[in-house]
């Protein structure tokens, strides 16, 4: 018993150059950044002046603030859905024991490998309303009628990045759900065809069930990386057309670096960790109870 | 016993992993040459003319001599040695900005943009020597100076001039029959014969920036030609852009290009590249933009057979002036914490003599030495006149707090052509923005 205590003793002591990284890293410079929220700093001057809350209280009176919170919540929910659902039936679709499944896994989890930065220019020149080929397509169906300004328009704007972001999520959604739906056992599946249960019943009834818990990463991971969008949007449309598209985070970064404000966007930054903390948080509690229940 | 030695132990550990990380710090500060200016660099450095290692930071593709032209001064002063180094623009702003404030890395000397919001911060903050006693500065115009002074003192030198204008085709008018227009009324009936021969007047990428870029044409005519201090008014409270008559006719303008349909179609979602292409194939005639972009619009003509000009945007009722939008380059600015400052000074008397300049800057630029006349290119010929005896107003941002030019005449602007706003809106988003601006000290 002893002997067990003090080996706990020296390997916490073993953790401490690890910690104090991490302390001296990341823990000093995020709290630093608490204070910065708190002044008018503009990035360069030494001389700033401590304004208390005024940056989160100008931040509820700020439209495009207001734009940028709810474009950003269209994008986590539209990702997260949006991958989810495609990602599934293409793990479903990938999952029949076929020869080509494989070759079909590559290719739809190899966006996931492109950097986004280059998946924004090539969506942006396919969605280009005049020489792109996703219009040009439509006018060669016959589908003129269909042709659309997609990075242009208000209301499409933020769905077409959207939908970029779901071409490149929802392959490793796929991988996700087919790792899941391998582990799933044979037996229930046989014991529900016994049963009588369509492929639609045994589905629904028995095999979504038992995915709750790749539905958890999924809708976890998903919502992070919207509540995030950063680098499709900079790339895509720089925000625009107007505040059309404009994120939370491209909105840090264009109150910081081009309107020379830090100290507002750190307070945007610390109100954005604030919002993935808390529906992270609630995700979290509700999945897991979800999952015991199941 | 045990307990305590072995946290001891891992302390040191941990100390011994830290210092590592910092010392490792302090020799790659040393060792590079970009970081002469650091206070690690040896104090023989600071005292004598030998041994000197000065660092140069530079945005794209700025002073694209400068390369070679280091090579000669490194030949011409013994011990001297001169490392250069280029980021893109974004990139090459943050970077600079992160090593002036932690004072460490800081290049002895870097390109500055000019500007309230620009360079003037880093003026503010003290980064910056005085450099109004060196030798160009006398040979320079103060319009293009001003931008980087303040209380009388240069801080950063501007290398070329930059201006804003229409790109235009020149094959198509001339087919038309159409001459280049010098006011208004001519801009609209040029636009009104090429609409109708089937041609989009305007190529316009808002996406990119088209609205900011053609405010920026228009009102050094019609705002700044009628009150030249109408900015130190905005200041100081006395005018508002929102009510302010010269701005909202603007804005009409702009709404006048855009319902008549000059402008084409689904311009919120066009890029610089398809917009560059409209213009190849024959569809638009004009562009907005730059002579920053006059690679583009060679290579364009030269591939599709066409011939190009430039003409300064004619936002002036008849019998008015036509103000150009013209600003200074990027200036060369030292830091002002550098050891190696009287080097890097006699670095920018060599950069800047009459002889080094046309290698320094590179074809097609407008010196801002006087002294300097160079060569221009024959797409700039319909402007040339204007350029070397017109009227000019800076780039709005040269005077402005850093805001409105984003807010309100990027975002706004695209709103209002989108449909989405007006823009009498984008007109009170300026007078916003620019409040906030100002109120935080930028």
């Amino acid at each position: 018993m002893l002997k067990s205590k003090r080996f706990r003793e020296v390997s916490y002591a073993f953790a401490i150059p690890a910690l104090l990284f991490y302390c001296v890293f990341f823990i000093y410079p995020s709290l630093q950044s608490f204070y910065f929220s708190m002044t008018d700093w503009n990035g360069m001057d030494p001389h700033y002046r401590f304004t208390g809350l005024d940056n989160f209280l100008g931040l509820w009176n700020d439209g495009r603030f207001g734009a940028a919170f709810r474009n950003t919540i269209r994008y986590a929910v539209g990702l997260t859905i949006g991958q989810i659902v495609f990602g599934l039936l293409l793990a479903v679709l990938v999952n029949r024991g076929r020869r080509a499944d494989n070759w079909f896994r590559t290719v739809f989890f190899s966006p996931q490998v492109i950097s986004m930065i280059a998946i924004g220019y090539i969506w942006s020149y396919i969605l280009d309303p005049i020489n792109g080929s996703l219009n040009y397509l439509l006018d060669w169906l016959g589908l003129s009628s269909l042709q659309q300004d997609w990075l242009g328009s208000f209301k499409l704007a933020i769905w077409s990045v959207t939908g970029v972001s779901v071409w490149q999520g929802a392959g490793w959604c796929m991988v996700i759900f087919l790792a899941n739906l391998q582990s799933v056992p044979q037996e229930y599946i046989e014991a529900a065809s016994m049963d009588g249960a369509t492929g639609l019943q045994r589905f629904r009834h028995v095999i979504l069930p038992l995915l709750a818990p790749a539905f958890t990463i999924t809708i976890v991971t998903g919502m992070i990386a919207g509540l995030k969008m950063f680098d499709l949007v900079m790339v895509m449309t720089k925000g625009g057309p107007g505040f059309a598209t404009e994120s939370i985070s491209s909105i840090i970064y264009n109150t910081a670096f081009l309107d020379n404000r830090f100290g507002e966007a750190t307070a945007m930054g610390i109100v954005m960790f604030l919002i993935i903390l808390v529906i992270t948080a609630i995700q979290l509690w509700a999945l897991n109870r979800r999952g015991v229940e199941a | 016993m045990k307990k305590v030695t072995s946290f001891v132990a891992a302390l040191a550990l941990s100390a011994v992993a830290l210092t590592a990380c910092g010392s490792d710090n302090t020799a790659s500060n040393t060792a590079s040459p970009s970081s002469g200016g650091t206070a690690g660099a040896s104090p023989s450095a600071s005292t004598s003319p030998k041994n000197v290692a000065l660092g140069i930071s530079v945005p794209g593709q700025d002073l694209p001599g400068l390369e070679e032209l280091a090579k000669k001064f490194e030949e011409q002063n013994a011990g001297v040695k001169i490392s250069v180094a280029r980021a893109p623009n974004e990139q090459y702003e943050q970077t600079l900005k992160a090593h002036l404030v932690a004072k460490e890395d800081v290049p002895d000397l870097f390109l500055q943009w000019p500007g309230r919001g620009k360079i003037g911060v880093a003026i503010n903050a003290g980064y910056l020597a005085d450099l109004s006693s060196l030798g160009p500065v006398a040979d320079i115009d103060q319009g293009q100076l001003s931008p980087f002074s303040q209380d009388g003192k240069v801080y950063g030198i501007p290398w070329a001039k930059n201006f804003l204008g229409v790109y235009y085709n020149k094959t198509l008018f001339e087919q038309q029959g159409l001459n280049v227009p010098t006011n208004w009324e001519e801009l609209l009936e040029v636009a009104d014969r090429l609409q109708s021969a089937g041609v989009t007047p305007f190529a316009f990428p808002a996406k990119d920036g088209s609205g900011m870029f053609t405010w920026y044409a228009l009102v050094p005519s019609t705002v700044y030609a009628k009150d030249p201090d109408w900015d130190q008014k905005r200041y100081d409270n006395q005018v508002q852009f929102a009510t302010s008559d010269s701005w909202k006719s603007t804005g009409e303008q702009l709404k006048l290009l855009l319902d008549k349909g000059y402008l084409g179609k689904n311009i919120n979602g066009l890029g610089n590249d398809s917009a560059n292409a409209l213009i190849a194939d024959g569809k638009a005639a004009m562009i907005v933009n730059g002579n920053w972009a006059i690679g583009d619009y060679e290579k364009l003509a030269s591939d599709a057979g066409i011939t190009m000009g430039m003409f300064a945007f004619p936002g002036n009722e008849p019998g008015q002036p036509l103000w150009l939008s013209a600003a200074p380059s990027t200036g060369l600015s030292v830091w002002s914490g550098s050891p190696n400052q009287d080097t890097a000074k006699q670095l920018i008397e060599f950069l800047y003599d009459e002889e080094n300049v046309p290698a320094l800057i590179g074809s097609g630029q407008f010196s801002t030495l006087k002294t300097v006349a160079m060569d221009s290119n024959p797409i700039f010929a319909d402007i040339l006149d204007i350029i070397r005896t017109g009227s000019s107003y800076p780039f709005l941002d040269v005077g402005w707090p850093a805001g409105p030019q984003s807010d309100a005449f990027t975002k706004e602007t695209q709103a209002a052509l989108g449909g989405a706003s007006t823009f009498e809106k984008v007109l009170e988003a300026a007078d916003k923005s620019w409040d906030k601006s100002v109120e935080s000290g930028n």
